[in-house]
């Protein structure tokens, strides 16, 4: 559902009077994404994506919501280098605020943008129903699904990622990236010293030597209050399918791979079960595994949370499904069937699970951003 | 007219038949061709094998445990994730029996369905027949049988009402007791008296110690541990939901440790039935590790 302009706008009014003029930026972009609006802008529908657009557009009239008032009063730092810093390039190059930019920071905040995300091009994907991919029943069927062109994380979020986020009271449960119904679990919301931040860490921070694995136990609410925060955000089974099926489509036969690689798996690909369960490794590790356009990761490591409740994309799910449970994909270290870590494969978990073994990466719909794709 | 004929000699096979095979499970005796004792169902195989070779006797492990406690998951995860272990502890399936059995209850996780439950009858129990490698120690031959969790509780309500059970139990160099850690979290404390009963049965069997302690190590696995949402070890979880349990392991057992485990990351239900939708094996191999470092 979208909601006019003024009432999204209204939403952030009592969070920016109390937050630096970036964030109260990104809290409109925010509060658009918690009313809809970004997954169906990029995501479904053509003609719901223009009405977004031009919804949206109409915000930049709002003084308060200026990119010029990002640039604090007294701080140096560039604001295209701030947001570079904190991982936000997307929401720099957000077609809201983009004209505002000058073409240098444009310029910046684009290298740091497809340096961190691979293009991933428009096209159908053919989804597997449950049925089908975790009970080998042939009877089990597929669905085909178009998806627009997206950006997506080249790999997981680090610790080190979201430790900025943490930083920049992304945990404040008024803070506009958590929609109402998480906003009374903020506080449950700890580590292990009872600070705010994912469920392993200690005083808020990761521990030094895993600042560069993918962030683990974060709840999908966490997840996707750091994708709002850094103006994207999670990716929908579809899209997350075409990433790791990198699917061809020709002469209206639908050609996927079972893997992001290719059809087999190879130890040097994806870190799984192998003898023990280990816990994560460095997302730069197993770069072997990439899809064609450079995105590591999709298998093993870590689960990732979708943005879709479990069974959205699967009307033959042979169980009750009530919203309560999001999609995870990909499998992680401790995943001990090789068929349980299959692109297609997907299992579940509540969205307020904190797991060791899923972290997440976000995705920012291309038609979004003010970025043009060669490739 | 003399006509020749072929007569198969048959002496061979009728010396073999008046030679019974004596089961190790229970001293019943066999023929020398049947697959499974005709007195407790243990397969031949393990007889015929400890028969055959020169090596000691195959220890006995005992798998006990209620109904729908974890048993048969535990174990078939077991055998296959120390089936491919490259360092010790590995075990190396012996006989047809048991690897069929193991390939069955794996292809079952693999297609996101629990194995069945195993019944009462003996007939239908799986045998886990293996060479168990050690760090630092000579291997052993293992034995562990997947009794039902109904026959197990029901011999040990009232003993002797099953000889098998009693006989293998008997003659157990260890145990492993499965606890439903799910059901104790939730409230439920039928878990506790049933593994209270099971201690007291198992340090009442006949012995050359005088007190009533069962000497042989016992594991104390709380099974299906993913569905806990707490954060401690399983001795704090043992204090905390299963007191009775703890009291008794103090009182009646001379080597005892508290493990958990799980097997699945999340179960969802199928009208009643639990479906696990992904496998992530945890703590499976600390229990065995730590009895094969005492037997």
């Amino acid at each position: 559902m979208l909601l006019p302009l003024q009432d999204i706008l209204g939403a952030v009014d009592s969070v920016e009077a109390s937050m630096p003029a970036a964030e109260a930026l990104a809290a409109t972009v925010a509060a658009s994404m918690v009313a809809g609006a970004w997954l169906h802008w990029g995501g479904k529908s053509n003609s719901t994506a223009t009405d977004s657009l031009e919804t949206l557009e109409t915000s930049t009239e709002a003084p308060s919501n200026s990119l010029t008032d990002i640039e604090p009063v007294g701080d140096s730092v560039d604001v295209a280098d701030r947001l570079i810093r904190d991982g936000r390039a997307a929401l720099g190059l957000n077609l809201q605020f983009a004209d505002e930019l000058n073409e240098s920071q444009r310029q910046r905040l684009r290298e740091s943008l497809t340096r961190r995300m691979a293009h991933i091009h428009p096209g159908r994907v053919r989804l597997e129903s449950w049925t089908r991919v975790a009970e080998h029943d042939e009877r089990g069927g597929s669905r085909i699904e178009s998806v627009d062109a997206f950006w997506m994380d080249r790999a997981p979020v680090t610790n080190q990622e979201f430790a900025r986020f943490v930083a920049a009271g992304g945990y404040q449960a008024d803070s506009p990236w958590w929609p109402e119904e998480a906003k009374p679990l903020v506080s449950q919301f700890v580590d292990r010293s009872g600070s705010a931040g994912p469920a392993d860490w200690h005083d808020s921070q990761p521990s030094n030597d895993r600042r560069n694995h993918p962030v683990v136990g974060v709840s999908w609410y966490e997840a996707r209050a750091y994708a709002t925060w850094a103006g994207k955000r999670l990716p929908t089974d579809p899209e997350w399918l075409k990433a790791a099926t990198w699917p061809i489509d020709s002469c209206g036969n639908l050609s996927q791979r079972v893997f992001p690689w290719g059809d087999q798996l190879h130890s040097q690909h994806a870190h799984l079960w192998r003898e023990e369960a280990t816990g994560p490794v460095s997302v730069d590790d197993f770069a072997t595994g990439a899809n064609p356009a450079g995105v590591r990761q999709l298998i093993g490591n870590v689960w990732e949370w979708m943005h879709d409740a479990f069974g959205e994309w699967d009307e033959q799910l042979p169980f009750p499904h009530d919203g309560s449970l999001v999609s995870i994909r990909g499998g992680a270290f401790d995943t001990y069937f090789q068929s349980h870590a299959t692109a297609q494969f997907f299992s579940a978990e509540p969205r307020v699970e904190r797991r060791a073994n899923i972290g997440f990466r976000c995705v920012v719909p291309a038609c979004h951003v003010n970025i043009e794709h060669n490739g | 007219m003399t006509q020749f004929i072929i007569q198969p000699l048959e002496s061979l096979h009728l010396a073999k038949y008046s030679v019974q095979v004596r089961c190790i499970v229970c001293g019943g005796d066999n023929m020398y061709d049947a697959d499974r004792c005709r007195h407790c169902g243990a397969p031949m195989a393990i007889s015929t094998r400890a028969a055959d070779s020169r090596r000691e006797l195959p220890h006995f492990v005992a798998a006990l445990g209620g109904a729908n406690s974890g048993k048969t998951t535990y174990l078939s995860m077991m055998v296959d994730i120390l089936s491919r272990r490259a360092n010790d502890p590995q075990l190396i399936a012996r006989g047809a029996f048991s690897v069929g059995h193991l390939r069955d209850m794996v292809h079952q996780l693999r297609h996101c369905r629990f194995p069945v439950s195993t019944s009462e009858k003996p007939e239908t129990w799986n045998w886990l027949h293996g060479t168990l490698r050690r760090e630092r120690k000579s291997p052993i031959d293992i034995v562990i049988p997947d009794f039902g969790g109904e026959a197990v509780i029901a011999e040990v309500e009232s003993p002797r009402n099953n000889a098998i059970i009693r006989s293998f139990l008997r003659q157990s160099r260890a145990a492993i007791i499965f606890i439903d850690a799910a059901r104790l979290a939730a409230g439920d404390s039928t878990p506790d008296y049933e593994t209270m009963r099971t201690i007291s049965y198992l340090s009442e069997l006949p012995s050359r110690s005088k007190k009533e302690i069962y000497q042989s190590p016992v594991a104390i696995v709380f099974t299906k541990a993913d569905q806990l949402e707490v954060a401690m070890t399983a001795e704090e979880f043992a204090i905390e939901k299963a007191s009775g349990v703890i009291r008794h392991c103090k009182e009646r057992l001379r080597q005892f440790a508290f493990f958990f485990a799980s097997v699945t990351s999340r179960t969802i239900l199928e009208g009643d039935t639990p479906i696990p939708l992904r496998v992530e094996p945890r703590g499976i191999e600390a229990p065995i590790a730590w009895l094969a470092d005492r037997l």
